[in-house]
């Protein structure tokens, strides 16, 4: 690889640059590639964490500029900034960064599974400027999607600088992905887990190892620019009774539903949207603007991101009846902004339906079991996390979340009760995820991690054969074995070291042998066989048959046990049965 | 967990030596030079300069608007706009959230629009992030003792007491403690509020509307000797503050000293003329002082007249009222009395002295409760009566 920075220079600058060269190439610090992936995702951190800080501050100055510094904006500019907004922003989506559009998360996931990593850097500058603008302008959308493509985008293109491996190029959005949702959210564990669950879909220690860093250099410096407040003042809490957790239950099936729900109007009014004719893209934003400018009139909590009354709601600010309206206004909203193409996040607004919904069921239990104690801030908090595990689907990054924000551990029981039960009502009822769903809709065939996790691992016991009838041991002469073999089908026979390893000999081999029949069949084999076990996963076993098409399936505790044999056949068969594969 | 080792970009088997290509495809082997990692470094000074610039006037920017919406918060206060100010003071947080004031100006403000409720979840974060913040103490102590919560407002009444004070701490923690004491009494809590009381005596400034209250409250706490003390030393400090004195004339009267009480009263009279009621006790208490058998320095011939005064306007009384004329027992006692109640008897007998100033004093009482209002004799005698049973 040519050190990169050299250019065509004069003859000075030329030999000064060749001595540097020299003394580069001497140095003991060149890295393979894959040790300099990891000192690059701690710089891909860096550069995201800065980016994402001034994303936020330009979110902030552009709704300083155009609503006011009011938290509740004056008529009419409640109204007819929003409107303007969204028209800026369609021509500059429409015009200049047609990839904008959306939340950022399945554009990220098509750079790693379609584009071999490739994210333009138009898409960066586009997605900072036009998710500024209309979140700025009020439109009911979140930060922290963009940050995640932000970042995405911002470690492609220093990827592609760098002249990255494919495999690698494919591999650095994802990990500028979590450095970006890390310091959107100031919570590393949840952007690692989000993308680990959303993004790539599988544990693997090089890529963990990468995104980590990543996320906790993002994270590093965003506090160091922004403090290190959390997002929200969370309440004391502590479960004081386990029937503390039917409340908690209650929450999670209104809040399951409250997802279905959700994920239904998006799932309408996306493709309706798209379906109307391309002149109304103009206005689409500026409809939803419109719409929402009118409900700031009365709910200015609705617009923008609305951090500040999710903190409210944990504290118990509103009335129970106002937080069920202002969680209907905020699907509502968010429904509209997204599906009419405004570039902008659902992560927030999901966070604030479930605050709005937590808080009122709280205080709803609060008013009518009043015996029961009930702490409204903590179901508003355990609200964001139910909400975000039936919209989002990720399980275990809504559980973590919810325990990184409050650092309180004795949520976790709540959390998960909560949690599963809106998970697994979102699940029976919405089938397809909504991240799956929306890149159906955009014609992308995207891997589903959801099914993806939920598929069976077949494993080695699922496809071995019973033991050979014939296992040698090596010490059997020529002419013995070929007597033994007379008269069998069998083209491969294992064959019993006495060091405790494996062997295999081919039919073919022992059959055209010139050695003297009188010495050890031993004497024919050249190397021994790999051993794998009956948890192994059958993939891993399938890198094994590449050179060896039958395998020995031993016990863990004596190699020399056999437990069966495993045979390419046998794979292909096993994998046919349980119909694994993507329709 | 799938393990990952050191393999080729190209065809993926396991590389060798750092520098040296794959010995399966013969690809290079990437490796990356030291002056990459000072274009790292540059790029990241350079980011680091501009993002601190960006952060830098933005801050700036939210400290100028949490100021500006402060500001109109405490306008609004001042101007008694609770609603208004909510909102300025929820602003203010919007750009400055950790700003203790704002936020306890933002739980006044709730308090006074009559939404403690949620006063109460911003005084308790606060109370959270500082439990010795004595103003919070104060506050939430108010809510509860609104609310009824009276072992809680105790609670936070103790806490405002003995927590820091950061402004002026002597004359907050006396008005806290005074404030505390009225919540005592007010719920009958009479030992805990003398305690309270006398602590409060010992480090209060050098206020006189703090000392008049103090006395007034130990007045209320069956203190009156205390409370005498402190109305005296406010008289001496301004000797026309006229709650100061008629806290004495309350308490000397309490005390029983009718000399001093009218003393005190006069001298209310005199400060303010059109106080009737200061006049009238004037009056009342020169007549007690005229018709009190134990003042002192009487000779026996006076105290015999007193007693024998005194059973005629109680037997004027008692033929006056309707209810107590047919009070079969007093007329039994009275027919009795009236055989002793002579010069010489009472020479002679001291007991008939204490039977008829008894039988006077019951008189009195009876026909304070059964009957129409006496005259300025009756009711001087119904003050003497009083004496008997210690402080009004």
């Amino acid at each position: 690889m040519s050190t990169p920075g050299l250019r065509k220079t004069g003859p000075v600058r030329k030999k000064y640059w060749t001595t540097l060269s020299r003394l580069a190439n001497a140095s003991a610090l060149s890295l393979r590639e894959e040790q300099f992936f990891l000192v690059l995702a701690v710089f891909i951190g860096l550069l995201s964490g800065m980016a994402v800080v001034c994303f936020r501050v330009g979110i902030e100055a552009a709704r300083l500029w155009l609503l006011g510094s009011s938290l509740h904006p004056t008529f009419p500019r409640v109204v007819w900034i929003p409107v303007v907004g969204g028209l800026v922003v369609a021509v500059l989506v429409i015009h200049l960064f047609p990839r904008v559009r959306g939340s950022g998360v399945n554009q990220t996931k098509s750079a790693l599974y379609i584009y071999d990593g490739y994210i333009a850097s138009d898409t960066v500058i586009g997605k900072f400027i036009c998710s500024a603008l209309a979140i700025g302008s009020g439109q009911s959308l979140g930060p922290e999607d963009p940050s995640l493509q932000i970042g995405a985008g911002l470690a492609s293109a220093i990827g592609r600088k760098l002249k990255l491996s494919r495999e690698r190029l494919r591999l650095v959005a994802p990990v500028g992905a979590a450095a970006g949702l890390a310091a959107a959210f100031n919570s590393p564990i949840t952007a690692v887990l989000f993308v680990i669950e959303e993004v790539i879909g599988r544990w693997s220690a090089g890529i963990l190892g990468a995104v980590v860093l990543s996320a906790i250099s993002s994270v590093v410096v965003e506090r160091w620019f922004l403090g290190d407040a959390p997002l929200f003042r969370i309440p004391q809490y502590r479960l004081s009774s386990p029937a503390e957790l039917l409340g908690y239950a209650a929450l999670g099936m209104v809040g399951g539903m409250a997802s279905v729900g959700f994920v239904k109007m998006v799932a309408y009014l996306r493709p309706a949207a798209k379906r109307l004719p391309n002149w109304t893209q103009y206005f689409q934003p500026a409809i939803a603007g419109l719409i929402i400018g009118l409900i700031g009139t009365r709910f200015p909590q609705v617009m923008g991101a609305g951090y500040d009354y999710m903190d409210q709601a944990m504290h118990g600010r509103f009335t129970w009846q106002l937080l069920v309206i202002l969680a209907v206004l905020k699907i509502v909203a968010t429904g509209l902004s997204f599906s009419s193409g405004t570039p902008g996040g659902l992560f927030a607004p999901t966070l604030f339906i479930g605050a709005m919904i937590g808080g009122a069921v709280g205080m709803f239990e609060q008013v009518y079991f009043p015996h029961l104690a009930i702490p409204v801030g903590a179901y508003a908090l355990v609200g964001m996390g139910t909400l975000f595990a039936g919209i989002m689907r990720a399980p275990m990054t809504s559980v973590f979340m919810i325990l990184e924000v409050s650092g309180n551990y004795s949520i976790i029981l709540p959390v998960i009760v909560s949690n599963t039960i809106a998970y697994l009502i979102s699940r029976s009822v919405q089938r397809v995820p909504i991240f799956d769903m929306l890149s159906r809709q955009d014609g992308l065939d995207l891997p589903s991690l959801e099914e993806e996790r939920e598929m069976s691992v077949l494993r080695v016991e699922d496809a071995m054969g019973p033991q050979p009838p014939v296992v040698l041991s090596g010490f059997e002469t020529l002419e013995q074995v070929r007597h033994d073999i007379a008269g069998q089908n069998t083209q491969n026979y294992l064959v019993r070291l006495a060091s405790g390893n494996w062997a295999m000999l081919s039919r073919a081999t022992i059959d055209t042998a010139t050695a003297d029949s009188r010495v050890p069949v031993a004497t024919l084999i050249s190397d021994t066989l790999p051993r794998i076990h009956p948890d192994f996963p059958l993939d891993s076993a399938l890198r094994e048959m590449r050179e060896h098409p039958l395998l020995p399936v031993v016990h863990r505790a004596d190699s020399a046990h056999l437990l069966g044999a495993l045979s390419l056949d046998d794979i292909v068969r096993a994998y046919r049965s349980t119909g694994n594969h993507h329709g | 967990m799938e393990q990952v080792g050191e393999r080729c970009g190209t065809c993926g088997e396991v590389l060798g030596k750092a520098g040296e290509p794959c010995r399966h495809c013969g690809a290079p082997s990437a490796t990356y030079h030291p002056v990459t990692f000072i274009v790292f470094i540059v790029i990241l000074a350079a980011a680091f300069g501009i993002t601190r610039v960006v952060v830098t006037r933005f801050e700036h920017r939210q400290q100028d608007l949490a100021t500006r919406w402060y500001d109109r918060g405490i306008a609004a206060l001042q101007q008694n706009r609770p609603a208004d100010a909510i909102i300025d003071f929820e602003t203010t947080l919007a750009y400055e959230r950790d700003n203790r004031t704002a936020r306890l100006h933002l739980a006044q403000a709730l308090i006074a629009a009559g939404q403690g409720r949620e006063a109460r979840v911003h005084l308790l974060n606060l109370y959270d992030t500082q439990p010795g913040d004595a103003t919070v103490n104060l506050e939430l102590a108010r809510l509860a003792a609104a609310s009824g919560r009276v072992p809680d407002a105790m609670r936070w009444y103790h806490g405002a007491v003995y927590a820091v004070w950061e402004d002026d701490p002597v004359r907050h923690r006396a008005d806290a403690r005074l404030e505390f004491a009225r919540f005592l009494l007010d719920h009958n809590d009479t030992t805990q509020a003398q305690a309270e009381l006398i602590a409060a005596a010992g480090e209060m400034p050098p206020s006189v509307d703090m000392q008049v209250s103090l006395g007034q409250l130990l007045m209320r706490a069956g203190e009156p000797r205390r409370a005498m003390n402190v109305f005296q030393h406010v008289l001496e400090v301004k000797r026309d503050d006229a709650d100061a004195v008629r806290g004495a004339a309350e308490a000397s009267l309490t005390q029983a000293d009718y000399v001093t009480a009218r003393r005190y009263y006069a001298e209310l009279t005199r400060l303010n003329p059109k106080d009737d009621a200061a006049a009238h006790n004037t009056n009342l208490l020169e007549m007690v002082e005229r018709l009190d058998p134990q003042a002192r320095r009487l000779s026996a011939n006076e105290r015999d007249s007193r007693v024998l005064s005194a059973f005629g306007i109680a037997k004027d009384r008692m033929q006056a009222c309707p209810a107590l004329a047919s009070a079969l027992d007093l007329q039994t006692q009275m027919a009795e009395l009236q055989r002793r109640a002579n010069a010489k008897t009472l020479r002679a007998d001291s007991e008939a002295v204490s039977a008829i100033m008894d039988f006077v004093y019951r008189v009195e009482q009876s026909a304070a409760t059964s009957c129409s209002a006496g005259a300025l004799k009756d009711e001087a005698l119904l003050v003497l009566a009083q004496r008997g049973r210690g402080a009004k």
